[in-house]
């Protein structure tokens, strides 16, 4: 179990992740199947180099993993981070719905008390 | 990088629109409706302090309990 402050690093990281078009597009492609660097590379008009730090950012959001098979290194999505970002915007909704309602009925409630005098 | 986020909550009242506007700056009806949406955070909900200085350059201050430390914001 990760701690509060740990969770939030984490959540921190993969917003920072997703916030830039290339590595969407990085992790579009690797959702459809897993990819050596150089391979994945490939179409992006910019330099390995640039996409090595791409990647870099997506693996310490935990939203791709790097394994080694030989000289090779094969990146895999993960999905797992994206879940956490959906719960999060999801309580942030919760919070505020739930709060409305409940101003919503207590004011309903002193006009009831209002009519009944 | 521009760090502005825009983010907007709607909720359609029964109530007249004077009576949301002042229970809005209530520190009393605050404290009702923000213990329960806190509580559906998985909070205990136990607000502290609510302080709401409604003018212009004003601030507004409250605190809640969580894990036996108050919380500030």
């Amino acid at each position: 179990m990760m701690s509060p402050r740990d969770q939030d690093r984490l959540l921190d990281n993969t917003l920072v992740a997703l916030a830039d078009p290339t590595r969407r597009e990085i992790l579009r492609l690797l959702a459809q199947t897993d990819a050596r660097v150089t391979a994945l590379a490939e179409p992006f008009p910019i330099s390995l180099n640039s996409i090595s730090k791409h990647i870099k950012l997506l693996e310490r959001a935990e939203l791709v993993e790097r394994r080694r098979v030989g000289r090779e290194h094969i990146l895999r999505f993960r999905p797992e981070p994206l879940e956490r970002v959906r719960e999060w915007i999801s309580k942030q909704e919760t919070f505020w719905r739930v709060g409305m309602q409940a101003l919503d009925a207590l004011l309903n409630q002193e006009n009831k008390t209002e009519e009944q005098r | 990088m521009d760090a502005k986020i825009d983010a907007r909550v709607s909720h359609r009242f029964k109530a007249t629109a004077e009576q949301v506007y002042d229970a809005w700056l209530d520190p009393e009806r605050v404290r009702l409706w923000m213990a329960a949406a806190l509580k559906s955070f998985g909070l205990a909900g136990d607000i502290q302090h609510i302080e709401i200085d409604a003018r212009a350059g004003g601030k507004f201050r409250f605190s809640d309990m969580r894990d036996g430390t108050v919380a500030r914001h």
